[in-house]
């Protein structure tokens, strides 16, 4: 079962007696079950009033509609058992699912159904809805640029083919013979084309191309409406006031309308290709808390905790606020903060912070904080003031484009100068054709065009780019720094070393403390998950301590070595060579093993970062863990700096120090954590096993736990570049070629613009040359 | 050949009603998503299967 969408499917069929279908197996849920106490629908009650929904839902004459991020939907499984449960709800009308970025939007009737009913209907099948507010929607933005872009394409698309149609029945006719009032026809419907086809899907150029001189600078845009509107106004003005019909061109100001548009919506494509969240962070914090205020029981969303509130945390729950225990005890996953996954333990009057989920136990919470100091809220804001100071690229084209642009339209006044002087009649004729020959069409292409390849082919090797300049900037980097949990190593422990104080041998040792932990749910039981052979009996788990239990009669006790010194009556304790990830395992008043965990190395670890600093890069080693722990963790890996101790904020001071020394800084990370460092970085890389919020930072997702897709990206790149830099070449040539020409006015404007189409196709193939690469 | 001040208004015609039909078809959202539908397919079946078991059901309720 790879989700809850396909375990609740199962059970629905299986409900209606065809569970034939289904071999049931009992595998882990993912993270993200909404817990208990939320799947009933009054519960989502707060969503119904009034002021709340306003921020929410957009209302319609006939109907309100709004966004739910879904948590836990991950494939088409969820979607249909989401879709098919809410359309059999009365009231309920369109229902639009979009499973890669875990929304789905729906329209109701308020009349009919209220959207507590709604929202519980989702909870109830095991998802976590979580509505979004009507400014939250950037998907939504993404979504009006990519439709308005198609249609401006299909326009494009449509216009040119009807107008080469015409233009094709007038060179024909020329070379022929046709009538003047049948040529004249074609050219005024060319005209009627040309015109919706400049004005509705050129839109674009020309409004860049204003914004462009308004700024003093000169970007791609600038040459194309002028070639564009050039064209566009000559061919109005011949046609209707000149005498003689020869220079007409609609044929290439729609051409190369409709070829610019497809190489911007390319371009498009690829920038969006992978989805990114719209608020990742706040989806850290459960939908609704449960809070009581001055002993009023209130249901709200975490946002709207209030210092003073008192609130009650239980196992699974992620802690909404910061606060201060006031009962109970529990263990806490904090890697939040911290970005390791070992839990920590806190107990009355402990302070806890928000975003930390409850591993055992139960807490009641007193807030401390209001929603906006609290530490998820600073960490958002610590996240947006890295990515305003990130430095900025400069794409290789858009940097020779500047200077090419700036030097063409000096050589087009230039010539067109000149030949005021010689043949006045000529001057418009010529200057359209240097302008539409020297088109940068081939030129804003060559890059865009390799991009989308090698993101297609990357994907296809587990390597999402969802930031296509990441493969430029990629090869610029010159120090890599890694997060250690998580990244280098997997979130599992593994048996580092065994101490023995007794004659029985490790094997016996561990096949005890494997049976005993058995019984336990504790994070560190993971690291003995072969079974031991002794029946366990008597057991009594100490929650956060450890675990007693007798092994054929005898009594045993395993965890900290505090606890079972004081359980089994140990006076002399042996010095641990670290504290924490230990357990010891204690019989009567005798040690009997001390067992030292540490995270396990990725398989690819090593050979990756072999790689990087066989090719002369430098690597960092940044973690949250003790010095001490991340010095060991680093022996044996080729690690030119290593820093333990690390909280987010020291991270970025890293970076930015070493970005002030002029190295250009890749962050290959995965937890929450990390984001802030990702958006420092030049190039960052998430794990896809990692948190949602990281992934929606990173450059560059990796699927699959493979840290070799950094090497493959490193392939990729550097023959994408190759490329780049061959069509870059070719553009260049081309137009260099033939501007001359167009100059001394060897060349109409017509043959300019078949040249320049071919130019673009040669551009294109040559990208795809790219999928032949060998990994 | 005057037939072609006809037809190529018709044309035009034709172009613009294309045109339209592919807007609306951009406006209620069928180029949104371009990769999950395809697999959608897949999920049909089922569904019908237990619909058509819910329906069963229903009847079987309606006539005890």
């Amino acid at each position: 079962m790879c989700c809850l969408g396909c375990l609740a499917a199962a059970e629905f069929i299986q409900q209606h007696g065809m569970g034939d279908f289904y071999q049931y197996r009992g595998e882990q849920l993912p993270q993200g079950a909404v817990s208990e106490q939320f799947s009933k629908h009054s519960s989502w009650q707060y969503y119904d009033q009034p002021e709340v929904q306003a921020m929410y839902q957009k209302l319609n004459e006939e109907h309100s509609s709004i966004r739910i991020y879904v948590q836990g939907m991950y494939c088409n499984s969820c979607s249909w058992l989401i879709d098919r449960s809410l359309s059999q709800l009365p009231g309920v009308g369109q229902i639009q699912l979009n499973p890669a970025a875990h929304q789905l939007q729906v329209n109701w009737q308020p009349e009919q159904i209220k959207l507590s009913e709604i929202l519980g209907t989702i909870a109830s099948l095991g998802y976590q809805p979580r509505p979004l507010q009507i400014t939250e929607s950037s998907v939504e933005q993404r979504e009006v640029e990519n439709r308005q872009s198609l249609k401006r394409l299909a326009v494009a698309g449509f216009g040119m083919m009807q107008v080469m149609t015409y233009a094709i029945a007038v060179y024909w006719g020329d070379y022929q013979g046709i009538d003047a009032s049948m040529r004249q026809f074609m050219q005024l419907i060319s005209m009627l084309v040309a015109t919706v086809v400049v004005f509705y899907a050129g839109r674009p150029f020309f409004k860049h191309a204003y914004y462009d001189l308004k700024n003093l600078h000169l970007g791609m845009d600038v040459p194309v409406a002028l070639a564009v509107g050039g064209a566009y106004a000559a061919s109005v003005w011949q046609l209707l006031i000149g005498e003689e019909t020869a220079g007409v061109y609609f044929d290439s100001a729609v051409m190369f309308v409709f070829f610019l548009s497809l190489g911007r919506f390319l371009e498009m494509r690829a920038r969006y290709s992978a989805a990114s969240s719209a608020d990742a962070l706040r989806q850290l914090l459960p939908p609704l808390v449960q809070v009581s205020r001055r002993g009023e029981l209130l249901t709200i969303a975490p946002e709207q905790v209030q210092r003073g509130d008192e609130l009650d945390v239980l196992i699974g729950d992620i802690v909404p606020c910061d606060g201060r225990v006031l009962s109970g005890e529990a263990w806490l996953d904090e890697s939040l903060l911290t970005g390791e996954a070992q839990a920590v333990a806190r107990e009355t009057g402990d302070h806890v912070t928000s975003g930390t989920q409850l591993k055992y136990g139960n807490l009641r919470l007193v807030a401390t904080r209001d929603w906006e100091q609290s530490t998820v809220a600073s960490i958002r804001q610590l996240l947006s003031n890295a990515q305003s100071y990130r430095p900025q690229r400069i794409h290789l084209a858009d940097r020779l484009a500047r200077y090419f642009i700036a030097a063409l339209l000096l050589l087009t006044m230039l010539v067109g100068t000149v030949w005021y002087f010689i043949a006045p009649d000529q001057v418009f004729h010529i200057v359209l054709a240097m302008l539409i020959a020297s088109c940068p069409c081939a030129f804003s292409l060559a890059t865009p065009a390799v991009l989308t390849v090698a993101s297609h082919f990357l994907s296809r090797h587990g390597v999402l780019i969802s930031n296509a300049d990441a493969c430029e900037a990629l090869l610029e980097v010159d120090h890599w720094c890694f997060d250690k949990t998580g990244t280098l190593s997997t979130a599992e422990l593994a048996i580092q070393k065994v101490d023995i104080f007794t004659q029985l041998s490790e094997q016996e040792c561990l096949s005890m403390i494997g049976s005993i932990e058995q019984h336990s749910d504790h994070v560190l039981a993971s690291a003995f998950s072969q079974s031991g052979s002794y029946e366990a009996t008597e057991v009594e788990v100490a929650h956060g301590r450890g675990v007693s239990a007798r092994l054929d009669g005898a009594p045993y006790c395993i965890g900290g070595l505090n606890w079972v010194a004081q359980q089994c009556g140990i006076t002399q304790l042996p010095a641990l060579q670290q504290e924490s990830s230990v357990v010891a395992l204690g019989a009567p008043s005798s040690l009997l093993a001390i067992v030292y965990l540490s995270d396990r190395l990725r398989a690819d670890a090593t050979t990756t970062l072999e790689a990087l600093h066989d090719q002369g890069r430098q690597i960092s080693l940044l973690s949250g863990d003790r010095s001490a722990v991340v010095s060991r963790f680093a022996d044996g890996l080729p690690v030119d700096h290593c820093l333990g101790d690390q909280l987010p904020e020291h991270k970025m001071q890293y970076l930015q120090s070493l970005q002030h020394q002029g190295h250009s800084v890749a962050m290959v990370g995965d937890g929450v954590n990390d984001a802030p460092v990702l958006g420092q970085a030049d190039v960052s890389i998430a794990m896809a096993s990692g948190s949602q919020i990281s992934q929606s930072h990173a450059d560059i997702i990796l699927l699959g736990e493979r840290l070799q897709g950094v090497l493959t990206a490193l392939r990729v790149s550097t023959r994408a570049r190759q490329i780049i830099r061959q069509n870059l070449g070719w553009a260049m040539a081309y137009n260099l070629t033939v501007l001359p020409l167009a100059a001394l006015g060897m060349l109409e404007p017509w043959m300019a613009a078949i040249g320049m189409s071919l130019s673009s196709l040669l551009v294109v193939l040559n990208a795809r040359r790219l999928n032949h690469l060998k990994l | 050949m005057s037939i072609v001040y006809l037809l190529i208004p018709l044309s035009l015609v034709l172009t613009a009603a294309a045109i339209a039909a592919f807007f609306w078809a951009v406006r209620s959202g069928q180029f949104d998503d371009m990769n999950t539908p395809s697999l959608k397919i897949l999920h049909e079946e089922p569904v019908s299967d237990v619909d058509g078991e819910i329906a069963k059901n229903k009847t079987d309720q309606v006539g005890s």
